[in-house]
């Protein structure tokens, strides 16, 4: 069939698409740089007139708010922020690591039956509500409540079956002849797969990587009930401003959403065409 | 008398920005009831000149006539032409009861008469017994029965087939071939064949047109276009091996090349008067007899022998040049020896150097 | 790019005498080969199989455990709990209409927000198989939404639908002072922002499955049907659209699993209010554990849930389990 060019009415319908888009994320954006005097603003202001980074000032430093005349935020949001990016990466790198290595034993050794798949389907059916519940009980046990350690291995448990899925749809697209030539001319079995895979995939394993980050810089919930002062990620402060100061504080607010999406943004835009094999486990290529 | 069924009318395509024709100026008449193979290697613009024909591509310029009415600008679905795909395109969702209503039932109308027809095609194509079939159960040659079934359904004024035989095994294209001859024979379609494979080609069609470069380079029966190609390109082309065609230059009756050369038969360098020097010579190897050294026009040495069966394709050197002889397995010489070659002198053809084109039937001397 | 083809081992290498590298040639095991493969290979699966046993499985088994008690951190360590049976269970299905009210609107609010994410991801996904400038550009601004953190998706539109907020602006300027609703207030129009909220954040989602789908669709079953004289209409919903069926699939059973366990959006957004008029499965549950510390019950509820989300998988894949099980090998 002809590829046909869009019509007049489509274009709009197109453009409508984008607008509704975009509203959000620009109303968003527009509220960070809203001095305090607009943030909440009757009628709603659109476009500060006085733009400002003060909110994103106030994000690591709690009294730079008071030059606009409002009382100091309790505490900064810098520990959640430096707080996810060592759980985020380091659980992402972890969930990686295993899930190459599983991927590489399903994929050139079919480990597991063809039940596999909906086994692991089902890990992600559970309400993660309720996982909860029981990871809150253990936790308290044996002191990993509260501590990084404990909310990374939730999170590189809840990303495996992403990782693993994903780099296994990879590894399958490079032909085994060439790990056999590999280890033929004497390399061990894990360093074919190491030297020789590896370097192949390259691409998919950064579209990997970026995807579990994606999926554990987002997580909220188990944040939110495994952290009492120790520890916080970008996820739960936003929530904790609502809690707290409702109300109040709309910029600071939107600053720290703004700084929390930014790097998904950049993250997303480079890997869009693996987003689907990521999302359906691989089963959608393109 | 009738108009024929398809005509292409000096039919051009152009892709791109127009520096390369793919299909450049095609002359072709298919009357009511002919099979016609349309054939040529990858390329050759075979497979725009079914698209076009089809619907699927416009010409940049010319015409195409169906039963006398031209149909550029007609939407693929009102030519009434069928096309079946070499992946057959089956719709694989389908039973094989919806799989052959489909073309009836879009286009609507009375759905009993349109059930009836679904059966008479499913009798005819012997489908029957596996009308309610997921098509996803089927095997290849089933599959390209329902492909077949579904365009006869709408009764297509031509029926055009792309590489029917090429994902079939070899046991069911002997009786997909057969089925086809029946078809044909049966209810009189007009057909026609596109493909790269000589061998379907010359099993399946009464008339071929071989195309080369986006032109019909010859269009006429089978066997003439086997024994009588009009052109270097046809020559090298069909058969299996293909004719051997050897370069040289004409004097008078001797044609000859650098250590090798023969005397032509004098009306076959007749032919030739008033051309350029420069010749090709063919002769099809199963045209050359290999007899005793000396006894035979030419001599030569065994390079090669390939048997295939029950006949072998013999390599023999002479005077710098290589030809290939057909021969019954069982008079196979041995590599290395010595041999003559014979044949009859009408067997040879002779092709201008200039021009690819046959030289024979320029001065009367058809065969 | 694929990777020159190396060409296998044929027969001739194995007659090479004194290779011991061949014997480890992965199909001509020796017994101790053999043994060899298997460990590297349950080396392999091990680090993950340990993390699934000590972070999803045990605590699981745990979980159900204490879905038979009547545990509560108020009442001592979970060894000393009484045994109730199917208490838990009786209680939640026959007794808490909040937990039934909870899994029915968590239910219809998966059906009003995947029809709608399909029914626009699909248009926007055929209106990209037309040609149009900046299109790739457009494709990538589809696909925004769906990167942003759910816990901002919600903080955002809770923002946008304050009684204040430009929503309201934009609807007081067409309709007139005085027609905009107090969103948060009313149980419909509370809902309706979570169906807004949830088709906003992955209709990108369905777009991308979908688009993905039309680009791999074959071309010659749908010029066949054109050529047998299908309309283009006729084309799409005859012959492309049931050929898509298998992606379609795919992508409502992953929305399904992923809206059933809606948490994040609601919380930023309603907290489940107004009353309980939003409240859905995951948000019950969270209540239920960490606000009233009915942590058995809600392990309870959560096994209810998961069994529910089991059997809706399996009924929704059920038509092209095979088709999906084949594309995997």
């Amino acid at each position: 069939m002809p590829v046909r060019p869009l019509s007049w009415f489509l274009l709009l319908v197109l453009l409508g698409a984008i607008v509704i888009t975009l509203f959000p994320t620009f109303w968003i954006v527009m509220t960070a740089i809203k001095p305090p005097t607009d943030w909440n603003a009757a009628p709603a202001i659109w476009i500060p007139s006085k733009p400002t980074l003060v909110n994103f000032r106030t994000l690591f430093d709690p009294e730079a708010i008071r030059e606009y005349g409002v009382g100091g935020v309790s505490q900064a949001a810098t520990m959640s922020v430096l707080g996810s990016i060592f759980a985020s990466t380091t659980a992402t790198a972890l969930s990686v690591i295993i899930g190459l290595l599983s991927a590489i034993g399903i994929s050139r050794y079919s480990s597991g039956g063809r039940a596999t798949p909906l086994l692991i389907l089902s890990g992600r059916m559970f309400p993660p509500a309720a996982i909860a519940v029981p990871f809150v009980i253990i936790f308290s046990n044996i002191a990993l409540i509260d501590t990084y350690s404990g909310l990374i291995a939730i999170y590189v448990a809840a990303t495996l079956p992403f990782s693993t899925w994903m780099l296994k749809s990879f590894v399958d697209e490079i032909p085994r002849e060439i790990e056999e030539a590999a280890m033929v001319d004497g390399k061990s079995r894990l360093m074919a797969h190491l030297t020789v895979t590896l370097p192949l995939i390259r691409g998919g394993l950064f579209a990997t990587t970026l995807f579990i980050f994606i999926l554990n810089w987002s997580e909220f919930l188990f944040a939110l009930v495994l952290s009492y002062t120790n520890i916080e990620t970008i996820p739960v402060r936003l929530a904790k401003y609502v809690t707290a100061t409702a109300g109040t504080l709309y910029g600071v607010q939107a600053a720290l959403a703004v700084l929390a999406m930014v790097p998904l943004v950049i993250a997303g835009f480079l890997i869009q065409n693996h987003l689907a094999r990521g999302m359906t486990f691989g089963a959608v290529k393109r | 008398m009738t108009a024929p069924k398809l005509e292409l009318v000096d039919l051009y395509k152009e892709y791109g920005d127009g520096s390369v024709a793919a299909v450049d100026g095609v002359d072709l008449v298919v009357e009511a009831g002919e099979t016609v193979a349309l054939l040529g290697p990858s390329g050759c613009g075979k497979s725009s000149t079914l698209n076009m024909i089809v619907g699927l591509e416009q010409p940049t310029s010319g015409d195409i006539r169906i039963d006398g009415k031209s149909v550029v600008g007609v939407p693929p679905g009102r030519r009434n032409v069928g096309l079946v795909f070499q992946d057959y395109a089956v719709f694989t969702h389908m039973s094989v009861r919806a799989n052959l209503g489909f073309g009836l039932s879009v286009r609507g109308g009375d759905r009993q008469a349109a059930a009836r027809r679904v059966e008479e095609v499913a009798e005819l194509l012997g489908l029957t017994s596996i009308l309610d079939e997921k098509a996803t159960r089927l095997g290849g040659s089933q599959l390209q029965r329902v492909a077949i079934g579904r365009t006869l359904v709408v009764r297509p004024a031509v029926l055009l087939l792309d590489e029917p035989l090429s994902n079939l095994e070899a046991e069911s294209r002997q009786a997909m071939r057969r089925e086809l001859r029946r078809l044909q024979a049966e209810i009189g379609l007009t057909i026609i064949y596109v493909t790269h494979d000589q061998i379907e080609a010359l099993s399946l069609a009464s008339k071929i047109a071989v195309m080369s470069s986006g032109k019909i380079v010859q269009f006429d029966s089978t066997e003439r276009v086997y024994d009588r190609p009009n052109h270097v390109f046809v020559a090298g082309f069909m058969g299996s091996p293909p004719m051997n065609l050897v370069r040289g230059e004409l004097a008078e009756a001797r044609f000859a090349r650098k250590g090798f050369s023969l005397t032509l038969p004098a009306a076959l360098a007749a032919s030739a008067q008033g051309e350029g020097r420069e010749v090709t010579l063919g002769i099809r190897p199963e045209q050359l007899r290999l007899v005793q050294d000396g006894a035979g026009t030419l001599s030569g040495r065994v390079a090669l022998v390939q048997p295939r069966g029950a006949e072998a394709v013999v390599s023999i050197e002479t005077g710098g040049v290589t030809l290939q002889a057909l021969v019954a397995a069982a008079n196979r010489p041995d590599e290395g020896a010595s041999v003559g070659l014979a044949f009859d002198a009408a067997a040879l053809t002779l092709f201008s150097g200039e021009t690819g084109r046959s030289l024979h039937g320029k001065n009367g001397l058809a065969a | 790019m694929r990777a020159a083809k190396v060409p296998i081992l044929d027969a001739s290498t194995y007659s090479n005498h004194g290779q011991p590298a061949l014997q480890r040639e992965p199909s001509a095991p020796s017994d101790r080969g053999g043994a060899k493969r298997r460990w590297f290979v349950r080396g392999l699966m091990l680090p993950g199989q340990i993390l699934s046993l000590i972070v999803l499985i045990t605590p699981l088994a745990v979980a159900f455990y204490m879905s038979f008690t009547d545990w509560a951190p108020t009442r001592g360590s979970l060894a000393a709990a009484s045994f109730v049976g199917i208490e838990n269970y009786q209680e939640l299905l026959i007794y808490d209409t909040r937990f039934v009210e909870a899994v029915v609107r968590t239910l219809l609010l998966a059906i009003v927000c995947l029809s709608i994410e399909f029914t626009l991801g699909l248009g926007l996904a055929v209106l990209f198989l037309r040609k149009f400038r900046g299109k790739s550009l457009a494709f990538s601004v589809i696909l925004t939404p769906m990167m942003v953190l759910p816990v901002v998706v919600g903080y955002t539109f809770w923002m946008l639908f304050q009684s204040n907020g430009p929503v309201n602006q934009i609807i007081e300027l067409i309709a007139g002072p005085g027609s905009a609703p107090e969103w948060f207030r009313s149980t419909p129009f509370a809902l309706a922002i979570v169906v807004i909220t949830e088709v906003w954040h992955w209709t990108p989602l369905f777009f991308l499955i979908l688009l993905s789908g039309l680009n791999a669709v074959p071309e010659n079953p749908v010029r066949a049907a054109v050529i047998l004289g299908a309309s283009p209409r006729q084309v799409f919903w005859r012959v492309v659209l049931p050929m898509l069926k298998p992606v379609i699939v795919v992508a409502f059973v992953i929305r399904s699993m992923e809206i059933i366990k809606l948490f994040d959006e609601v919380f930023m957004l309603t907290r489940g209010g107004p009353g309980t008029s939003t409240e859905t499965i995951s948000l019950y549950i969270y209540k239920l554990a960490f606000n009233d510390f009915q942590l058995a019950y809600g392990a309870a509820a959560a096994f209810l849930v998961l069994l529910g989300t089991l059997t809706l998988v399996h009924i929704l894949l059920a038509p092209v389990r095979d088709q999906l099980l084949e594309a995997r090998r």
